[in-house]
């Protein structure tokens, strides 16, 4: 584009040759004033300063995070206001660049790009080998992701309950059948997982609730009204958190699956589609809740061939 | 002869006298060459509309984050060795936690200027994805992604997955409750997917969740992949932008083939690195005075902790409220299992964004109109395109304030089975109530425009 | 049991009559929903100072009966004297770890309450000294299950109780916190620093608009 495409549209610059942008001149009707700018940059002078002593003083982040809020405004309003008020208003036009109809001009680059690809398909065998090689080196490196991680194999489906593992407290201490009164509730690990994830189970103890209602092949798996289910969300995996007494019911915090610990933890309301999985319990000689076994069914978020 | 180009020719004629600027221009044409293409640039046409601000803020929220974001990369530690935390903040001493989030404990309580570098990159991230989906929207309603622009319309929605993904690895990072949460989420909602699932989710995080690997694998996604994929197409979206200028709003003047607007040097230029400024000036404002991921309020991430009030940053708040609202059907198909969290949080982003990026195209087949524009249209100028953009931003913003239900209904002190299930109604409901309502409205104004 | 002195004699002028000579508690209130409750994990009496000089749910506020003075003198006896010599050993960071299994997940990781399914919703329990917190812990309220005794021992309670008085005096550097809620309202107030650029950018195109030929 030259110049001659350009048109200026020059408003009456404040900017011309007797205009006042440094506020010099007579006031005559284009005058801006400039003391804006100025302020802007005596502000961000004065901020600089102040931000440079605050961070040596070790001032708050209130203090420093102001004078350097305030410095990059003041200089930040003195450009803009410069650029908006103080530079003039030339307006100028010129043609976008329309792509010219020039026919010729892609012909011949159509035909160059076609006897490029002719060379080399030419060689009909070749190219098919170029094309074959070439997929079969990109596949190849696929295996790389191998190095990041391992197949699942087992981990998702089991925990570390084992027949015979004791429940502990988050502090390792053994629930015995006198922790809990009925109508309380703690959560539980397997004895030496105290961090495991999947194995963090909600233990509460139902007594004789009359409205207790034991599924079936369930029947040994509550001993003494202790009834132990996951406490890992069916829906996404969080613990779920929340246990509201009256309802006797568990929250997940994270979406609010509820499961109704009177009836097999089935989810009635919230996003999770399945129970929890219930641990069957047992108590011991000495009176320690102890598992049965591991749970039955896989813990947390439902995966592909879990079902 | 202009006054100007007068002046000029005088000024050959006689010797210009050396300033430092015509120096500079005599060095660099000597060295680099392409001075007269340099000096027409220097009046590259900007338009004057308030509405092309909305790509600089992002632009501009990108430049603070790097900066903000090199800062804290050199007090991170990547790491999750367990340490025993025994530093300034006293009720978590003793308290065994990540050395990734111990690091962070440290940036915001001892490192000087570290919890407001912190809260300025954070603020910064909310604001530059914020930013995106105006100027997207921007586009969308004035129709600017029409040909010839339809590629740089895919470069920016790849732009605002990019940074919203980017912008979760971030909040990730800290391996506080909330981050292990949200990663414990995604973990989940990998593995629901069918046949590959499971093993995607093992290989991607190292094992089964939780793992201790999967900060220092996130950590040079987040300050080195993605920053560079971002930055490779800002200067595609940028690169464009230049060859094809901006678009403009109708005026006088003003067509397919003519541009109208200001020079870039002097006007714009002073204009955009002042607002440049302003913009930097004002996050760091927020950061100075507004707490952000208050981090040691919430604790190391352990996997049996867990909180209410757990969300995800703003622009995952749709999915989260999508997750909330879809009910659990979890299907079982012979042997195999296809949990219901795949269709909110899987198939509906897909949903979501294949039209997005489409739109282009299925405009142009849907008008028979392939022409070459420049000029923007108003939104009411296309009552169904405004009512499809407005049936489509009504559903994603149910879904947004469904991903906060549970702190509406606490802070607002409502119930939330009932919330919850008023929004999955309006969810449905709204979106085409919305859409009917804004064509009448917009066809009633496209009549007056045409008679005008 | 306990030693005469000033502090015994305000405990016994004020507090044995709900909490029991000894704070045993379990004085049965005719007019109170629940029953006062024992005062064996009140180990520190910077939990007990708050609670006498504010009152608590139930518990009336004791500042215009008692000075200053007093209320100190009996805050110390009964964290020396009445509370269980377990509970001094307690430790406020467990205390955060037991809050964040346990409490965390109703009324948040910061103490600001959250949103219930079946019942009412958890409060903000940094509205009230924390020794209420102890009184929930052992009592139930509602929703809220009886964690003392059962899944908590007493120095576990205290504990919990000594963080949630970090909860509520919010020890947090960096500005303005906002409601402490997370990522909601941070996300509304990020939308606010968005529009006050979009403000900046329309004042900045402004002028420049008004001068298109
Ligand atoms: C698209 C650009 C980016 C976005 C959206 C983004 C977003 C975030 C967010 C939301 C956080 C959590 C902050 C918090 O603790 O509250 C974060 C953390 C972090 N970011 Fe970024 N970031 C971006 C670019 C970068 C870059 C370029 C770097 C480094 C060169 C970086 C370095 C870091 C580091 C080291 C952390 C962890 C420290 C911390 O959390 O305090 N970020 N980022
Ligand atoms: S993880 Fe429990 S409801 Fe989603």
């Amino acid at each position: 584009m030259s110049d001659d495409a350009r048109q200026t549209h020059a408003a009456p610059a404040p900017s011309g040759e007797n205009g006042a942008p440094g506020g010099h001149g007579p006031r005559g009707p284009g005058w801006v004033p400039t003391w804006p700018a100025t302020v802007g940059l005596v502000v961000t002078l004065v901020a600089s300063v102040g931000f440079a002593v605050s961070f040596i003083r070790d001032a708050s982040t209130q203090w420093l995070g102001g004078f350097l809020a305030a410095a990059l405004l003041g200089i930040g309003l003195a450009l803009a206001y410069w650029g908006r008020d103080l530079a003039g208003d030339e307006v100028i036009s010129g043609p976008y660049p329309v792509p010219h109809e020039d026919a010729e001009g892609r012909a011949a680059l159509g035909d160059a790009l076609d006897q490029s690809v002719q060379v080399i398909t030419r060689r009909h065998f070749l190219t098919k080998m170029l094309v074959f090689a070439g997929g079969v080196f990109v596949l190849s490196q696929v295996v790389l992701l191998g190095a990041l991680g391992p197949r699942p194999k087992n981990s998702l489906r089991t925990t570390s309950w084992r027949a015979g593992s004791r429940l502990v407290t988050f502090d390792g201490v053994p629930v015995t059948r006198d922790t809990l009164a009925a109508g309380t509730f703690l959560v539980a690990f397997p004895e030496g997982h105290l961090d495991s994830a999947d194995s963090q189970i909600t233990l509460l103890r139902i007594g004789a609730d009359p409205h207790f209602k034991t599924l079936a092949g369930r029947e040994s798996w509550s001993p003494e009204g202790y009834v132990a289910y996951s406490r890992v969300c069916t829906h996404a995996g969080c613990p779920v958190a929340q246990y509201e007494d009256q309802a006797k019911v568990l929250v997940c915090p994270c979406h609010q699956s509820t499961f109704d610990l009177m009836n097999g933890a089935q989810p009635v309301a919230g996003p999770a589609g399945r129970p929890l999985p219930q641990l069957p319990l047992a108590i011991d000689a000495q009176g320690n809740l102890t598992a049965q076994s591991d749970f039955t069914v896989p813990v947390g978020p439902g995966f592909w061939d879990e079902g | 002869m202009s006054e100007h180009r007068l002046k000029t020719s005088l000024g050959r004629a006689f010797g210009a006298a050396p300033t430092p600027a015509r120096r500079a221009a005599r060095w660099l044409d000597r060295n680099l060459g392409g001075s007269s293409i340099l000096r027409e640039e220097l009046r590259h046409i900007f338009p004057d509309s308030w509405a092309f601000f909305l790509g600089e803020i992002a632009l501009y929220c990108f430049i603070v984050l790097v900066a903000t974001g090199i800062f804290l990369a050199l007090f991170f530690h990547a790491s999750q060795a367990v340490v025993i935390y025994h530093g300034s903040y006293h009720p978590l001493s003793g308290v065994p936690m990540s050395d990734a989030y111990s690091s962070v404990l440290d940036l915001s309580w001892n490192v000087r200027a570290g919890l407001l570098i912190r809260q300025v990159h954070h603020w910064a991230a909310l604001v530059f994805v914020a930013a995106l989906i105006i100027h997207l929207m921007r586009m969308f309603f004035t129709g600017a992604y029409r040909r010839p622009r339809r590629i740089n319309w895919l470069i920016g929605l790849s732009l605002l997955l990019l940074v919203g993904f980017n912008g979760l690895m971030g909040y990730s990072l800290p391996d506080d409750l909330l981050s292990g949460t949200g990663l414990r989420i995604a973990f989940s909602i990998t593995e629901s997917i069918p046949f590959i699932g499971p093993t995607m989710a093992t290989v991607l995080f190292g094992g089964d969740f939780p793992t201790t690997g999967i900060i220092a694998r996130i950590y040079p996604v987040h300050i080195f992949l993605l920053p560079a994929a971002i930055a490779g197409l800002l200067g595609a979206h940028l690169g464009l932008l230049w060859l094809q200028r901006h678009t403009e709003f109708p005026g006088p003047g003003r067509d397919d083939r003519t541009m109208v607007g200001s020079p870039m040097v002097p006007q714009y230029a002073l204009r955009t690195t002042g607002y440049f400024l302003l913009l930097a000036g004002v996050i760091t404002a927020f950061g100075a005075w507004l707490q952000i991921n208050p981090v040691w309020l919430y604790g190391p991430f352990r996997a049996t902790d867990a909180t209410t009030s757990a969300q995800p940053d703003w622009y995952m708040g749709w999915l989260e409220g999508a997750v909330r609202m879809f009910p659990g059907w979890d299907i079982q198909i012979g042997g195999f299992l296809l949990p219901a969290i795949f269709w909110p949080a899987v198939v509906l982003p897909g949903l979501i964004f294949t039209p997005l990026f489409l739109w282009p195209w299925l405009d142009s087949l849907a008008l028979r109109d392939n022409r070459f524009v420049n000029v923007l249209q108003y939104p009411s100028q296309r009552p169904g395109r405004m009512a499809v953009g407005a049936g489509f931003f009504t559903f994603l913003t149910v879904l947004l304030v469904g991903g906060g239900d549970d702190v509406f209904a606490s802070a607002f002190g409502w119930s939330l089975p009932v919330l919850l299930r008023a929004l999955q109604i309006l969810v449905i409901v709204l979106p085409p109530l919305v859409a009917a309502l804004t064509y009448a409205i917009a066809r009633r104004r496209s009549e007056r425009w045409l008679v005008s | 049991m306990a030693p005469p002195g000033p502090g015994a004699d305000i405990f016994a002028a004020n507090c044995s009559g709900c909490h029991g000579a000894a704070g045993q508690g379990g004085v049965a209130v005719p007019s109170l929903p629940f029953p006062p409750p024992p005062l064996a994990p009140a180990g520190f009496a910077s939990l007990v100072e708050p609670m006498v000089r504010q009152g608590g749910i139930q518990m009336p506020s004791f500042a215009r009966q008692l000075t200053d003075a007093q209320i100190q003198q009996v805050a110390q006896y009964v964290a020396q004297q009445i509370a269980d010599p377990a509970a001094r050993t307690a430790n406020t960071a467990y205390g955060g770890q037991i809050f964040r299994l346990y409490c965390a997940g109703c009324h948040s990781t910061t103490g600001r309450g959250g949103a219930m399914v079946r019942g009412r919703n958890a409060p903000d329990i940094s509205q009230y000294p924390a020794a209420e917190a102890l009184a929930a812990m052992i009592l139930g309220r509602g929703n809220m299950p009886v964690f003392a005794g059962h899944a908590l021992d007493v120095r576990q309670q205290t504990s919990v109780a000594l963080y949630v008085d970090v909860l509520v005096q919010a020890p947090s550097p960096g500005g303005a916190g906002l409601g402490y809620l997370g990522p909601v309202p941070e996300g509304a107030v990020g939308a606010g620093a968005l529009l006050i650029l979009i403000f900046i950018a329309v004042w900045l195109a402004w002028k420049s608009r008004k001068a298109v030929p």
